[in-house]
């Protein structure tokens, strides 16, 4: 009698196997110029809309293009002052540009300007105009003292477009950490953020595109249990003019789209942030020093694809990620 | 009192795999395709019926959704970028290998299509 009685408990056991796990939701919104996708396990409607709710005011205090933000207030020169996350942000792009001696500058803003990659018919900016604005870039130029912000040159303009996605991508997932999220997957337009896998415990695999194919076919895979993996690429974004291609990673000393030997650059890392500053600066660099400055820098790894289609990986990708080759003819 | 045991065992292990596949019968087979319209769940298509479904939006926007031989594509899309036709066909394998290879998204038009595969 007691083992029948242990078998049937063994029973109810076995019961939460046959697929009690955490539900898998996901939920999608059109911000930041693009799709965001969130999927969450074992979250509810309330922590969605309140991740949603997040993503649209950070928007609204760093886009440089919307006139009450943050951002534009500062170009505007309507205020020195910014909340102490934008004065962080700000303090951080600096930094960046500082490490990339300029390769990469968040005042930018000016160049950006003259760019519009979200119309139905771009055009390439007027070459003197975009010369006068390269004037106005120089991110030495910019002092954050706590949170205040001031510029030497009052034309100088600062666009974080080049972090902003990633920073956001951070705060979200830090809002889900804090509501004890254990396994989410976050999607902000190609800024992805995993945290914690799978709910099995298996790491979350991530494709990079092959930027030679038009479909978005991946040309790799890596594994991610928790952190970041952004991709800067010269196919997200363009136009063709005059039988010239022009994308969206604009170089701060030519004003531009930066031309070299570069098709994307895929960073690796637990900060978003950090990724998505690193994937510009990396592109703006090259592979040489953009994979100098990813070895000289904690925390973070990059997969670079040429537009020849090499793949060059940083030291630490192979230990790490478990990169995967895919491709139609190969195994999958 | 071994011979009791094994019977238990094995009852147990029997009733485990049962229950196992009721899951299974119970959430497997419903390989579904979903289309969302700027975020919102528009409609959602079985995998196993060859269908096209047209999205027209009062903007103007025209998509159309196709679903065949277990794969589905956007087969048309009057976006600027066309990024969403190329993706071609996605079938539960693609997803299986890749969880992102799940979504084709028109970015213009706010029309994403979700292959809901397992």
């Amino acid at each position: 009698m007691k083992r029948i009685l242990a078998g049937v408990l063994a029973l109810v056991l076995c019961l939460p196997l046959t697929g009690c796990a955490p539900r898998e939701k996901t939920r999608q919104a059109y911000l930041l110029n693009t799709i965001v996708r969130l999927t969450l396990w074992g979250a509810d409607d309330a922590l969605f809309d309140d991740c949603f709710a997040l993503i649209r005011e950070a928007e609204a205090a760093l886009s440089r293009t919307v006139p009450s933000s943050e951002i534009a207030r500062l170009n505007a020169r309507e205020t020195d002052t910014v909340s102490p996350e934008t004065a962080a942000l700000i303090a951080d792009a600096l930094a960046l540009a500082e490490a990339t001696g300029g390769a990469f500058d968040p005042t930018i803003g000016r160049v950006s300007a003259l760019w519009d990659f979200t119309v139905e018919s771009p055009v390439v900016p007027d070459a003197a105009a975009l010369a006068a604005a390269c004037a106005s870039v120089g991110y030495a130029g910019v002092r954050v003292d706590g949170t205040t912000v001031t510029f030497a040159d009052p034309d100088t303009q600062l666009d974080l477009g080049a972090i902003a996605k990633g920073e956001i991508a951070d705060r979200v997932a830090a809002l889900l950490r804090a509501r004890d999220v254990a396994h989410a997957i976050l999607n902000l337009g190609g800024n992805v953020v995993v945290i914690g896998g799978k709910p099995d415990g298996e790491a979350y695999r991530v494709g990079v595109q092959d930027p030679a194919a038009e479909s978005g076919e991946p040309l790799l895979s890596v594994a991610v249990h928790d952190g970041s993996v952004v991709t800067s690429g010269i196919y997200n974004r363009g136009f063709t003019a005059d039988g010239q291609y022009y994308h969206h990673i604009l170089d701060p000393r030519t004003g531009y789209p930066c031309d070299n030997e570069l098709a994307s650059v895929t960073i690796l890392s637990q900060s978003s942030r950090q990724g998505d500053g690193l994937s510009t600066a990396c592109m703006l660099l090259g592979s040489d020093a953009g994979l100098a400055l990813i070895e000289a820098t904690a925390g973070a790894e990059a997969i670079f694809i040429t537009r020849d289609g090499e793949v060059i990986c940083s030291s630490g990708v192979e230990p790490n990620y478990d990169l995967q080759m895919l491709g139609k003819e190969g195994e999958s | 009192m071994k011979r009791r045991d094994i019977i238990v065992i094995g009852a147990v292990l029997l009733a485990a795999l049962g229950l196992a596949l009721l899951g299974f019968a119970l959430r497997g087979g419903g390989d579904e395709v979903r289309v969302y319209l700027d975020g919102a769940l528009y409609a959602v298509l079985p995998l196993d019926e060859d269908t096209a479904l047209v999205i027209e939006q009062p903007g103007g926007a025209v998509n159309i959704v196709e679903v065949s031989g277990g794969g589905v594509r956007m087969r048309e899309a009057n976006c600027p970028t066309q990024t969403c036709v190329a993706c071609g066909w996605r079938y539960p394998d693609d997803v299986r290998a890749l969880p992102d290879a799940a979504w084709i998204v028109c970015l213009p038009n706010r029309v994403s299509v979700e292959l809901a595969a397992d």
